[in-house]
Parts: structure tokens; C-alpha cells; sequence
């Protein structure tokens, strides 16, 4: 069965060590299997012959309560509106089936946004406003962090002052479960989780908390998962401040080719970004990344792309090689006032670019992680951006638009287009997360999305013609009335 | 080893691949979960589980072994996440940390005491690894399959793991 190469000597010997060792287990090993009733009725079934079309149901998009109450209203004026002239009808033309007696008229239903994809959900430019839509709720919980997860999945820190966990969020159907709390011991050596602080993304997840500890949580299935900690050179060192961190993919420095991973974390009173290599023996050091030290005390947040290291440093993007700046710069859309970037994340696998807010102009920027150019720019306000976004990301996904509608998804007619996944972009905002698909067109171009003076309450339902609705012009809101609005007065 | 399409090809029910495979998998479980009476439990619920799978045309595509081990880990890992939640409850601490018995038992507590030392220089990763290579003889595709890991994922743990127990050679003695 084992197909391996030759082994050494020394290799040979922990073979060896292994088999003596396990020999004494074997005492315990029955001897035959317990007998077992089969059924080989069970057994000769089969497979599933007939499949049957699953109905997917997701969450309704977000409402604010004003526009629930105004649609509630009309609903229920349009039942009675109907009920009315179908009554009418009846009498005056021929009895038919009672209306409990008819199918359900949802089955058949398709609506034109999900029957023909995501373009009609978002228009073909980059200069498109994001449309919010809810996935979950927290309440009125306090989120901090927000990362990818495995399995169509996202990990969200809860950082109320009663919760202080970790929970996995369905980015499917929103369906929300706790993951790692504050307080939860290791299983084998009984270290206590602390506040749950800092999330990094990886092959499993990785959590730091206000000990500087990192707990790696493996799932195979996006579900289940198992807890450990992650062997990290500043665990416990409550006083060593580390302000973020992020894994990086890196070559060994010991012979130059095997790929490993490392932890890299921003430590401010050092000025160095602290290297750790993760999934190592326990006596590794910790070496420092930086060629020279450097002010990272305005540091908001670190990423790699392709090998580069990024820090978001007092608004700016700021790129190292080997442990030196480049002069990699990055382009600054046209229009509004200079960008202040409060939030980066990483694109798509392949896409090699970064995803920043822009607080100052109410945007989201996507720049090239190779040279710094402009690829999109996408307006980010109204609902689900009120407050600013504490955390996101970008993943392929369902498209939330299709959300709170019937979508059929036959596996023998096919798949429905909606139903594939498309780049989306999530964030966590009010104790909700959001999520918006991204067109696939990024392309920058010159006319940017502009943001109205003030963000649009989220109370306030849009009027007709303004940003909620995607159009495929620019989507600029409509300031206030300007005098060139009004007729000049005759005379 | 015989993958359980085969079996199936052939005429052969599930009982072919549960005799086949019971003590192997029985091997793997003992050695983690250190109790024979655990050990017997988890098995039956695999090849249940497993069972369950192979009826609903749910089987695997290849090898049985690995397929197999793959349920038990992740049973073993939803215990070990239920054995956490309990243990972190304060009325339910004290029975669920109970420690296994091994008083009367020399030989099996030398092994895990050896297997417990593995532990202060290897990761929990690289001792499976080397568990399924030794005890199992498992290739590293097959081992792959049942963690879950790519074959260079595999090759990579079982060098680091060799490579820091040369550094331990008393260890290995």
C-alpha cells in the first residue's frame, strides 16, 4: 500500500520506534469485529433515483421600518384592492376554484432580476453605487472584526462587553454560530482563550487576543472545527501592544524553497513588524521584518499580496519588499477630495489588488497591488454604510440581490443564473453584515460616484430615480436645489 | 488495500469493507482517544455513519480506509469541541475533564507517555502524520484524503516532523 520512496536510516528508526511503541497496543485490539445484523434489503437499495427541485428561500433584503410599514400598508391595500375586483369578477362571469383550493403562485415565480443574472442587478460600470443588502443581524451587539472563512463562510468578532466571542455566519442563508468565546480552555494544554481582538485569515483561521495569544481554528467542513493555539513569540506578553496582523506566505529562509507561512505583527513600540513562522516547532524565534525601524504607531491595518507586505498607515497604503518601502504609489481617483482609507482587505484570488474605504469621499477603491493603478471605484453610502464599515472583504459569493426572492434551482434543467457565484463584496456596519455583488466590469473610467453632501439617512426611503435603484448612468444623488434649478424669474 | 467501489462492482455489501477495515480503524481511534471502550464506540459510529453514506449513493470515490478515517476525525473533532464547551461550563467541569484510567496498565501508559513526549516537540498534525505512515502504513495520498491535506501538505509535515526529531534522536531510542 505505501508507495513511498526509500527511507533512511534515520527514518527507518522512527518507523521502528513507532511499531515497538504501538505493539502495545495490540493487545487491546479485538480480534474479530463485533457481529453486525445487516440488512442487505438497506444495502441493495441504491441510489436516490428521482431528484427533486430544491427551493431556495433566502433572507429579504434589509428594510428600514419605515419603508417596512409603508410596504406593509400597501400590501395589505392591494390584497383588499384585489380581493374587491376578484370578487366583482366572479359574480359577474362564472364561479371557479375558491382561492384556497389554487397552487401556490410562488412556485412559479422567476423573477426578472434573478432569471437573468447579475447584470441587470448591477450595471457594467465602475462607477456604481453599492447596494446594500442585510445577511445577518447582531442586534444592537458591537462588531470589530470581520474575516473569510471557509465553506461559503465568514467569521465576525462580537465585542460586547457579554458576548467577546468569535462567531461563523453563514454567507448562504445568514445562520449564525459560535465559534471561539472568551474564557474557553485549550484541550490539551488548558490555556484560556482571552478577549477575542484581532482576526486573520489563512489556511484556518487565526485569532489573537488581548494576551497576544493566537488561536487557530481548522474546520474541514465549515462547520465542525477544531481549537489550538498557534505558537506565537509574543503569547502572553500582555504589555508587547500588537495593533494588527496578518499571515504570510514567504520562502524558507533556511534553504530558500520550501513555501511557509509566517505571522507578521505590527508591534508599535518596537517600530518592526514582528516575523513568526506559523505551523513550526516550538523553539523557533521571531525575527523582524522591517530592514529598518519605523514609526507603525498610525498603523490600521497589514495584508500581503503576491509576496509584498501593505500597512495602512494614518490613511495611506504604504508597499514593502524584503522588508523595504517601494516607491509604489497609489492612484488617487479623480474626483472628490483626497482619499482617506480607513479599511483594507485583499481582492480575489488572482486579482492581485486591494479593497480600501475611503471615508473621506464615501467609496470604496480598488487599486492594483502590482503598480498602484485604478481599477474601480464603487460609491458606498446610504443604507448599510451608515457609521462607516468596521471590517470587509471580497469572495466569490451569491449574490445578495437575489436574496428574498424564489429562485428555482433545478439540477436537471440546469443551473439558474443567479444562483452562481459572483465577486461580492462583504462588511460588517451597525451590527449587521452586508453584502453587495461587485459588477463585473472594473475598469476604471472618469466618471466617479460622488457622494451627496450628507449621507442619506437610512430611515429615509430614496426617492424615485435616486441611488437605490442601479441604473447604468452615473449615479449621482441630487443635491439640494440650486438656483440654477428654478426658472430666472421673467424680466 | 480495496476501495469500497470495488467492492461494490464485485457484489459485495458494506460487511466486506467493515470486516476488512474494523481494526484499523479501530487501531487509529485507540491510539487518540486512549480508552478501548471509547475506542469501540467512535468505530461503531463510523462504519454507522459510514454505512448511512454508502446507501445514499453517498460512498467514496476511491479508497475505503481513508474515507473512513476521514468520518472518525471529524467525529472526534466535533467531541473534542463538545468535551471544550462542557469543560468551560463550571457545573460540568468536573466531569468532563475526568482523566482517563490507566492505572494497571503498564503497557499501554508507556506508549502514551512516549506518544505524550512526542507532543513537546511535534504538533498534533505532524504525530497523526507519522501515525497514519507507521501504524497504518498509509501513502501520503491516502493520508491526504483523510485529513484533508494536499500530498505536498503531507510530504511537508512528515519532513518537519522528521526533521525536528532528528534534533530529539532520544526520542526515537
Amino acid at each position: 500500500m505505501n508507495d513511498r520512496r526509500e527511507l533512511d536510516a534515520f527514518e527507518q528508526e522512527v518507523r521502528a520506534a513507532f511499531r515497538s511503541h504501538l505493539a502495545a497496543l495490540e493487545g487491546y485490539v479485538p480480534a474479530r469485529p463485533p457481529e453486525i445484523a445487516w440488512s442487505e434489503r438497506d444495502l441493495l437499495r441504491g441510489r436516490v433515483l428521482e431528484r427533486e427541485a430544491r427551493w431556495i428561500t433566502p433572507r429579504r433584503r434589509h428594510r428600514s421600518t419605515v419603508s417596512q410599514l409603508a410596504a406593509a400598508l400597501g400590501a395589505v391595500a392591494a390584497v383588499a384592492a384585489f380581493a374587491l375586483v376578484a370578487n366583482l369578477a366572479l359574480r359577474a362571469v362564472q364561479p371557479g376554484p375558491a382561492a384556497s383550493e389554487r397552487p401556490s403562485a410562488a412556485l412559479s415565480v422567476i423573477p426578472s432580476a434573478a432569471a437573468s443574472g447579475l447584470p441587470s442587478v448591477a450595471p457594467s460600470s465602475s462607477s456604481f453605487v453599492l447596494e446594500a443588502y442585510e445577511i445577518a443581524s447582531f442586534g444592537s451587539h458591537w462588531l470589530t472584526a470581520l474575516a473569510p472563512g471557509y465553506a461559503s463562510n465568514a467569521y465576525v468578532i462580537d465585542s460586547t462587553a457579554t458576548a467577546d466571542l468569535v462567531e461563523r455566519v453563514s454567507l448562504v442563508d445568514g445562520e449564525r454560530a459560535t465559534v471561539i468565546m472568551r474564557g474557553q480552555p485549550d484541550l490539551l494544554t488548558s490555556v484560556v482563550v482571552g478577549r477575542p481582538r484581532l482576526l486573520a485569515p489563512g489556511g484556518c483561521l487565526l485569532v489573537m487576543d488581548d494576551l497576544n495569544q493566537i488561536w487557530e481554528w481548522c474546520t474541514p467542513d465549515g462547520v465542525s472545527g477544531s481549537l489550538s493555539q498557534a505558537h506565537f513569540a509574543q503569547a502572553g506578553e500582555a504589555k508587547v501592544e500588537i495593533t494588527a496582523f496578518t499571515t504570510w506566505p514567504a520562502q524558507s529562509p533556511e534553504d530558500g524553497y520550501h513555501q511557509m507561512t509566517y505571522i507578521l505583527a505590527v508591534e508599535p513600540g518596537r517600530g518592526q513588524l514582528v516575523r513568526y513562522p506559523l505551523f513550526e516547532r516550538p523553539d523557533a524565534v521571531a525575527t523582524d521584518y522591517l530592514a529598518e525601524p519605523r514609526d507603525l504607531s498610525g498603523v490600521e491595518a497589514i495584508c500581503s499580496v503576491d509576496g509584498a507586505v501593505f500597512l495602512l498607515d494614518r490613511g495611506r497604503v504604504v508597499r514593502f519588499v524584503d522588508g523595504r518601502e517601494t516607491d509604489w504609489q497609489p492612484a488617487a481617483p479623480q474626483a472628490g477630495a483626497a482619499p482617506q482609507y480607513d479599511l483594507m482587505s485583499v481582492g480575489l484570488a488572482g486579482e492581485h489588488s486591494l479593497y480600501l474605504y475611503d471615508s473621506a469621499n464615501l467609496r470604496v477603491v480598488v487599486l492594483s497591488a502590482t503598480d498602484g493603478s485604478l481599477l474601480g471605484t464603487y460609491g458606498a453610502w446610504g443604507e448599510g454604510w451608515t457609521g462607516g464599515p468596521a471590517g470587509m472583504f471580497v469572495a466569490m459569493g451569491r449574490n445578495p440581490a437575489v436574496m428574498g426572492q424564489t429562485v428555482i434551482f433545478d439540477l436537471q434543467e440546469g443551473l439558474d443564473p443567479a444562483s452562481l457565484d459572483v465577486p461580492v463584496l462583504y462588511w460588517i456596519a451597525q451590527g449587521r453584515l452586508w453584502g453587495a455583488a461587485l459588477p463585473d466590469d472594473t475598469q476604471a473610467t472618469t466618471s466617479l460616484p460622488v457622494p451627496p453632501p450628507t449621507p442619506t439617512p437610512s430611515d429615509t426611503p430614496p426617492p424615485s430615480g435616486s441611488l437605490a435603484t442601479p441604473t447604468t448612468s452615473l449615479p449621482v444623488p441630487p443635491p439640494t436645489p440650486t438656483p440654477a434649478d428654478t426658472p430666472p424669474p421673467s424680466g | 488495500m480495496e476501495g469500497l467501489s470495488g467492492a461494490a462492482t464485485r457484489g459485495e455489501g458494506f460487511e466486506v469493507i467493515y470486516g476488512r477495515h474494523y481494526h484499523d480503524l479501530f487501531r487509529y481511534c485507540l491510539a487518540w482517544l486512549r480508552e478501548v471502550e471509547e475506542a469501540e464506540d467512535l468505530v461503531g459510529e463510523v462504519f454507522e455513519r459510514g454505512f448511512r453514506a454508502w446507501r445514499e449513493g453517498r460512498g467514496p470515490a476511491g479508497e475505503a480506509l481513508p474515507w473512513l478515517l476521514l468520518i472518525a476525525r471529524r467525529i472526534l473533532i466535533d467531541r473534542n469541541r463538545r468535551r471544550r464547551l462542557l469543560r468551560w461550563l463550571p457545573l460540568a467541569g468536573s466531569v468532563a475533564a475526568q482523566a482517563p484510567d490507566h492505572s494497571g496498565d503498564a503497557d499501554r501508559l508507556e506508549f502514551w507517555l512516549w506518544f505524550d513526549r512526542l507532543a513537546a516537540v511535534l504538533t498534533d498534525r505532524q504525530r497523526e502524520v507519522l501515525l497514519l505512515r507507521y501504524q497504518l502504513d498509509l501513502s501520503d495520498a491516502q493520508i491526504g484524503q483523510a485529513m484533508g491535506l494536499s500530498e505536498a501538505g503531507v510530504r511537508s509535515l512528515a519532513f518537519r516532523a522528521i526533521a525536528t526529531l532528528r534534533e530529539h534522536p532520544e526520542l526515537v531510542r
